[in-house]
């Protein structure tokens, strides 16, 4: 026999009780009408407390233009869910995973939400990162030890050795290599995982970077017997990135199709399209079934395939690539026609602005320093052409990098932010206030200024430049934002 | 003869960089903390390896000290360190170190690095 209606009430009120996930109903002024037994503990107050307080009452980041923008979210989605911070009793901020259904048909709009506490969860992560980065570097001494001594008995200066000693302590140099390599991928992992890698964005050009890791993989291409192929757009393609990384992404991809691929060859293809570029590394290799176009990118995941060069990677290194390329904001992923027909591996970076990436690294010092309680100024360089014919890329680009000497001559500190455009160096310093900004602004447009008349360019360019300081000009991170680029416009 | 300096203390990395020093034919001097780093530093080498994690100064500020000092400020600095290289490069930089190697080093950088900083101290 099926719940009559009111077994079925009292089901309701009772899983609300019992459930181990916090749950509050909420109108759409934010008031708490309800809070169940798990609310109140994780929020350390009696439920009967809860309710009738407002959502700002408990959660310090909830501000009217963030509920306004819920409420939207919730009517056309019906539920959201997101990762946010509450205030339990005595402000101890709680984390918390919640999501928020639109409550409906109820008689008036309601909103109710589910939330779990993911401290723990949380504490958890960062201790297995922090294991992690603890180990790798408490590995390196030892392991220090074992290279060093290995490679003095192979060299001969621990006294002569005979050939089978020589190609045993050669195997045991090569275990060791491979084992610090696994050591640095671990580190890279880690970083990636707890959001700790540090991006040294800058422009630069993708074409002539595939271009550069094509050329460290011919002479292996010849020794195999591959063709390796490069193909880009004939001019420059420009895209904010960290070289390093993105040569490290370029250069584990080539490197999967070499050990992958016995015959035919090997593409680095660059196509520069609207707002993003895509990099792809596509081969004539042993190429992937569809179950496991995404399986490669699991950590450690290595398909039992013997790769044609006898090499044994760690299987960290596509996880790693992916999560370079996502921390630039970008997507990886693998396609195949099927095992036995090749694979393509491919990536997008959009492409953002100086100013977009300038904005980012900004809100995140801007955050640092409020926490902190310190000043930081911004001050934007914008080099102006005035004619009489337009100014080449090559002039400005000579001009910007003049500048940037310039700048890094005034102000060189390991902390500050440059951000260099096409034809704008962007750069905040960091306890500096405005007066102490303006003057190494100043110096900076006379000494440009000096270098155009040297060089009889200053009729066809001028310096514009712009300053803004926090918190002296701007008490929150949102209005300071908002004032450098108006100022920057002006 | 080029006097080294090696500031390091695990005893058995030291007796391993002592080693591959001495059979190239360099004179080298050894601290196992900061303290006595600093010391052996006014003694005037000719190069010194400055690993990290050392007692007493660790090595980013012995570094610091010892490239503010006049009498010390020339005598080029080669860090060591099991630290992670990007976050390495850029605190070499700040503290003044002439050049950083990773551990476990490659013996062959480990030497090239050593002759490259040595020359560099002759022509001056």
């Amino acid at each position: 026999m099926p719940l009559s209606p009111e077994e079925l009430r009292s089901l309701a009120s009772f899983a609300a009780e019992r459930t181990a996930d916090g749950l509050l109903c909420l109108d759409t002024d934010g008031k708490i009408l309800y809070a169940n037994e798990s609310a109140a503990r994780t929020l350390g107050q009696p439920a009967s407390t809860l309710a009738g307080r407002d959502i700002y009452a408990i959660a310090s980041e909830m501000n009217p233009a963030l509920w306004k923008e819920l409420w939207k979210e919730i009517r056309t989605n019906s539920s959201f869910s997101f990762e946010f911070q509450l205030s339990a009793a005595g402000g101890r901020p709680v984390h918390v995973e919640l999501i928020a259904h639109h409550l409906e048909p109820a008689q008036r709009e309601l909103a109710c939400v589910f939330f779990r506490d993911i401290e723990e969860r949380k504490r958890l992560q960062s201790l297995q990162q922090e294991f992690v980065s603890t180990v790798s570097h408490e590995l390196r001494t030892p392991m220090t030890v074992i290279r060093e001594g290995v490679a003095q008995v192979v060299e001969g200066l621990r006294g002569d050795i005979n050939n089978a000693q020589e190609r045993a302590l050669t195997l045991a140099l090569n275990g060791i290599e491979r084992m610090g390599r696994i050591i640095d991928e671990l580190l890279d992992i880690s970083k990636i995982e707890s959001g700790k890698i540090l991006l040294k964005r800058e422009r630069i050009d993708v074409a002539a970077l595939a271009r550069e890791v094509g050329g460290t993989f011919q002479s292996l291409a010849s020794d195999r017997g591959l063709d390796l192929r490069v193909t880009t757009p004939a001019g420059p393609v420009m895209l904010y990135a960290d070289r390093d990384r993105v040569i490290q992404v370029l250069t584990n991809l080539v490197g999967n199709s070499f050990k992958f691929t016995e015959k035919g060859h090997v593409q680095i293809t660059v196509s520069s399209r609207e707002g993003e570029v895509e990099c792809a590394v596509s081969d004539t290799g042993i190429g992937l079934a569809a179950g496991d176009l995404e399986k490669i990118f699991n950590k450690f995941e290595q398909l039992g395939q013997v790769s044609f060069t006898g090499e044994k990677g760690t299987g960290l290194g596509l996880s790693i690539s992916r999560g370079i390329i996502e921390h630039h904001k970008g997507r990886l992923w693998a396609e195949s026609a099927g095992a036995g027909k090749g694979s393509r591996i491919a990536f997008v970076i959009p492409r953002l602005s100086g100013r977009d990436i300038f904005a980012e690294q900004l809100t995140g010092m801007l955050k640092e320093v409020a926490r902190r309680g310190g000043t930081l100024s911004t001050v934007i360089f914008r080099i102006e052409h005035l004619g009489p014919a337009p100014a080449t890329d090559a002039q400005l680009t000579a001009a910007l990098t003049q500048l940037e000497q310039l700048v890094r001559r005034e102000s060189g500190r390991l902390n500050d932010l440059f951000v260099k455009d096409v034809d704008t160096l962007y750069m905040a310093l960091q306890s500096t206030v405005k007066r102490e900004a303006a003057r190494i602004a100043d110096r900076v447009v006379a000494a440009f200024q000096e270098s155009l008349t040297s060089q009889k360019l200053d009729p066809h360019f001028h310096l514009a430049c712009s300053i803004a300081s926090y918190p002296e000009e701007a008490a929150d991170e949102e209005t300071f934002l908002g004032m450098i680029f108006k100022r920057e416009a002006a | 003869m080029a006097k080294i300096l090696v500031i390091e203390d695990d005893p058995n990395a030291l007796e391993m960089l002592r080693f591959r020093f001495k059979k190239a034919g360099y004179d080298v001097s050894e601290a196992l903390d900061g303290d006595e780093g600093l010391l052996k530093a006014l003694r005037q080498p000719d190069l010194i390896f400055l690993d990290i994690r050392i007692p007493k100064i660790d090595g980013w500020e012995l570094c610091r000290m010892l490239k503010s000092e006049p009498r010390t400020k020339n005598i080029p600095i080669v860090i060591l360190t099991g630290c992670d290289q990007p976050v390495q490069e850029e605190y070499g930089k700040s503290c003044g170190a002439d050049a950083y190697l990773t551990k476990p080093w490659d013996p062959k950088e480990l030497m090239a690095v050593t002759r490259s900083l040595l020359s560099r101290q002759d022509e001056s």
